[in-house]
């Protein structure tokens, strides 16, 4: 119930779902890589904007992309902390001294980057994994991972164990609250700031999850063999993946996008 | 199309014999019920049919392919489909669509002939219009249809349901039920449906029923009339075969000829019962208002993921008053509210906006979450989910040692507590939990929350999943329990065991408290259960019925045993 939601497809019939699974993991990793290449404040503007732009063509609500962030706000919150706090610069003059500490605009400026660039990497994933079913990405993956079946690696095995893998995400997070639920009824206390303590608290949980979790897993594969599960050999698919023309128009919007990065990256100017 | 000659079974590690020298034929297009306790071999059955067991002795032939030739493994799995017993354990695929065409993907169907199964399946199951959603945004009954379209998708010969009805509630199980009825009909498909619910039997052609791995009975409805021998076999009756058997009323295949018979036996002598109400009263109300408040609710509201776009209020305005040695029933659907609202009492949901007392504790101001929660003893559907230590002692006491007691007041409250539960504690006590059997583990389970020595115990649907006789031990353990514990909320869809155990009934819908008062007085208002659709207490129903056509039945008959003293009277 909780975030049953966080980082699951959510469905919709927009551009955005349609467009080929394969070209929008390529996508992905290209938005990844241009992210880390972002040189000042003016790109995460343009990264911000395509980002809100795909959210808008893909009707997902922006309060679940905007969900995909809360597992990483402490991280975010606490290495920006660390950043103002610590940052020293022996040549120049802080800006501000409060007691013992430092204060820089420069480490400011430095943290408000990194903050940005962290908030914009999980950003723009999140619509992937919110536009696109499991089962579009796992055909993807297995495509683009082809070549690797020339080395004899099972790759339709591993992407199998991968679409599963997100199958029952949301059924043994389900499971793990009622676990804890019960234990808490029996007075267990999970709040001990001891992290040798909690390790040994989260014990009652982890074991009738690693159980029933074995049970889940015989369960499946006596489910997988009933309907005729055999590996890849001879395996048709509902689904083929094609490459259209919506395809073509956003690989050619998310170059244009791309190129207007590298513009103010290396200061190219063409006018 | 099916046929079993003379198959015995056994599993690796055990010397019994769970199925021994069974013979049984089954014709194409009939819908069979394989009925029998827990352990009576059908589940056994259901995996032989389709290959994934192979018997040790005798053949089990499909179709005239024999299981044993492996050769023929794929044409035998694509002619016996099997549905199993929880719908999130065969699932593969997220996506609903995905899913159903999983099975014809894995045996080589053309792409556009794969679209077209998976579109047809999920027509007959009725969940076209949920193809593109997510498996987490079903219900139960809806996770089990896609379930048996996933199979469908295969184009089968024969269904076979092991217990796919048992996790789901009322309606969902009925959902399902009206499927395999319209895929047995209209499909043609030779439907096996293993259950132990005869209610559910009822529908089928044929009911074979099951014991100790043999064949115990076989025939079409007039099985009902053998209760002596079902009783034996650990199954119950429908509730108009009990009837009719207990009055002696013979040659009654089904509620409808049921009422006739009454009808047509009372019409000669004309007695006119109305009188002999409050004779007959066998729940007076018990006046209350001198027992101590054990919890008091008022104006309880409960929102989930507050101030997002996905609120939900779960929890609407309750008020309500459990006295001490109360046994109160929490009724409605899934998603009602009833599990957020008893979450509340034990501190698990924190309170959001109302009061909340429970016995001395004021959950409004501060309070120990420990002096809250060995008061309010909880046990969850499947309690036997929260085993977990090495040995059956050692997991007892984890409250108690929670609590921080005396180790010597620990081992007296395990020791008692595991007598309570009706096992032996020198058997049992330096066993793992899970070499247990599964009725074991519940005992234990709920070993482990009595060793709090609670004053209130609440239960989550403590009979979900379980075969007629494990109900009544479980049930009979609560009450034996509520001795010691004078109070007990129990949520339940089961209408049959609320009239006969609680006292109070609490009914809610849509996060709101729509009645609180006893039994009698909320299951004499049919309309309202029906616009709920939820289920009626079979004796409730049937007076209903009887009374329509015309017999002065007092209509607040809730209880089964009520309902037979009444007619018998009438009869006599």
């Amino acid at each position: 119930m909780r975030d049953a939601t966080f980082g699951q497809y959510y469905p919709s019939n927009s551009v955005v779902h349609k467009i080929d699974p394969r070209l929008k993991i390529l996508m992905v990793i290209a938005y990844i890589t241009m992210v880390f290449e972002v040189p000042n404040f003016w790109g995460f503007l343009v990264v911000s904007v395509f980002v809100l732009f795909a959210t808008i063509i893909s009707r997902v609500p922006i309060g679940s992309v905007l969900r995909s962030v809360r597992p990483i706000m402490y991280l975010i919150i606490f290495t920006s902390v660390i950043t103002v706090i610590f940052y020293t610069d022996k040549t120049s003059v802080p800006d501000w001294i409060w007691w013992k500490f430092n204060f820089y605009k420069k480490s400011i400026y430095n943290a408000a980057f990194m903050a940005c660039r962290l908030l914009l990497l999980v950003l723009g994933p999140s619509i992937l994994t919110l536009t696109t079913t499991p089962v579009q990405l796992t055909d993807g993956l297995e495509w683009l991972f082809a070549p690797l079946k020339l080395v004899k690696f099972p790759v339709h095995t591993m992407v199998l164990i991968m679409s599963i893998a997100l199958r029952f995400i949301p059924t043994l997070m389900e499971e793990t609250d009622k676990i804890i639920n019960a234990q808490k009824a029996r007075c267990a206390n999970f709040d001990s700031k001891n992290i040798f303590k909690k390790a040994k608290a989260m014990l009652p949980v982890l074991i009738p999850l690693f159980v029933s979790s074995f049970k889940r897993a015989d369960q499946l594969a006596e489910a997988l063999d009933s309907r005729c599960y055999n590996g890849a050999k001879g395996r048709t698919r509902m689904k083929k993946l094609q490459f259209g023309i919506i395809d073509l128009m956003g690989a050619l919007f998310f170059v244009v996008f791309f190129l207007s990065i590298l513009i103010l990256k290396y200061q190219w100017i063409f006018f | 199309m099916i046929e079993l000659k003379n198959v015995s079974f056994t599993y690796q590690y055990s010397d019994d014999w769970v199925l021994n020298d069974l013979s049984i034929k089954i014709e194409e297009g009939s819908f069979v019920a394989l009925c029998g306790r827990n352990g009576s071999g059908k589940s056994t059955i259901a995996r032989l049919l389709n290959g994934l067991l192979l018997p040790d002795k005798g053949s089990v032939m499909v179709d005239n392919m024999n299981t044993l030739d492996r050769t023929k493994l794929f044409s035998i799995r694509k002619t016996v489909g099997l549905v199993f017993q929880n719908p999130d354990n065969q699932t593969v695929a997220t996506i609903v669509e995905d899913d159903v065409a999983f099975g014809p993907e894995n045996i080589g169907v053309p792409r556009e002939e794969i679209r077209k199964r998976v579109d047809w399946a999920l027509e007959v199951v009725g969940m076209s219009e949920y193809k593109k959603s997510t498996h987490t945004r079903l219900s139960g009954g809806q996770k089990q249809r896609v379930a048996i379209a996933s199979i469908l998708a295969l184009k089968p010969r024969v269904l076979v349901l092991d217990e796919s009805t048992s996790m789901l509630d009322p309606k969902g199980r009925m959902e399902v039920l009206q499927v395999l009825k319209d895929i047995n009909i209209q499909q043609h498909i030779t439907v096996i449906m293993i259950t132990h619910f005869m209610e559910e039997a009822q529908i089928a052609d044929r009911i074979v029923v099951l014991e100790k791995g043999r064949l115990f009975l076989d025939g079409g409805v007039e099985l009902f009339e053998q209760r002596e021998k079902l009783m034996q076999a650990g199954l119950s009756l429908p509730a108009f075969a009990e009837i009719a058997a207990l009055l002696n009323i013979k040659n009654v295949k089904t509620e409808a000829r049921l009422v006739e018979e009454l009808v047509n036996l009372t019409k000669s002598s004309a007695k006119d019962c109305t009188g002999q109400k409050n004779k007959l009263g066998i729940q007076t109300k018990t006046d209350d208002s001198h027992s101590n408040v054990a919890i008091h609710v008022g104006n309880l509201s409960f929102t989930y993921s507050k101030k997002t776009s996905f609120a939900k209020l779960a929890l609407d305005n309750v008020s309500l008053q459990v006295n001490e040695g109360d046994f109160l029933g929490i009724v409605g659907h899934t998603g009602s509210g009833k599990t957020t609202m008893i979450g509340h009492i034990n501190a698990l949901i924190k309170l959001q906006s109302g009061e909340l007392r429970v016995l001395d504790i004021d959950l409004n101001k501060k309070f120990k979450y420990n002096d809250l929660r060995s008061k309010v003893g909880m046990v969850f559907q499947y309690p036997e989910y929260q085993l977990f230590d090495e040995t059956v002692q050692k997991d007892i006491a984890f409250g108690p040692r929670n609590l921080k007691l005396e180790q010597q007041e620990i081992d007296e409250r395990v020791r008692q507590a595991i007598k309570m539960v009706g096992l032996s504690f020198d058997e049992i006590a330096e066993k793992s939990p899970f070499e247990l059997s599964g009725g074991q583990k519940k005992r234990v389970a709920l070993a482990g929350v009595i060793a709090m020595r609670p004053k209130i115990i609440v239960l989550d649907e403590p009979t979900a999943g379980l075969d007629p006789c494990g109900k009544k031990e479980i049930l009979d353990l609560i009450f034996k329990i509520k001795e010691h514990c004078n109070t007990v909320i129990m949520i339940s869809h089961n209408m049959d065991e609320v009239a006969k155990y609680c006292n109070k009934v609490a009914l809610f819908s849509q996060g709101k408290l729509l009645q609180f008062c006893t039994p009698h007085e909320l299951f004499v208002q049919q309309q309202l259960l029906v616009d709920l659709s939820l289920d009626i207490p079979a004796a409730t129903r049937i007076t209903n019925k009887l009374n329509e056509k015309g017999l002065n039945l007092p209509h607040d008959t809730v209880q089964l045993d009520e309902l037979i003293d009444r007619l018998a009277l009438f009869l006599r």
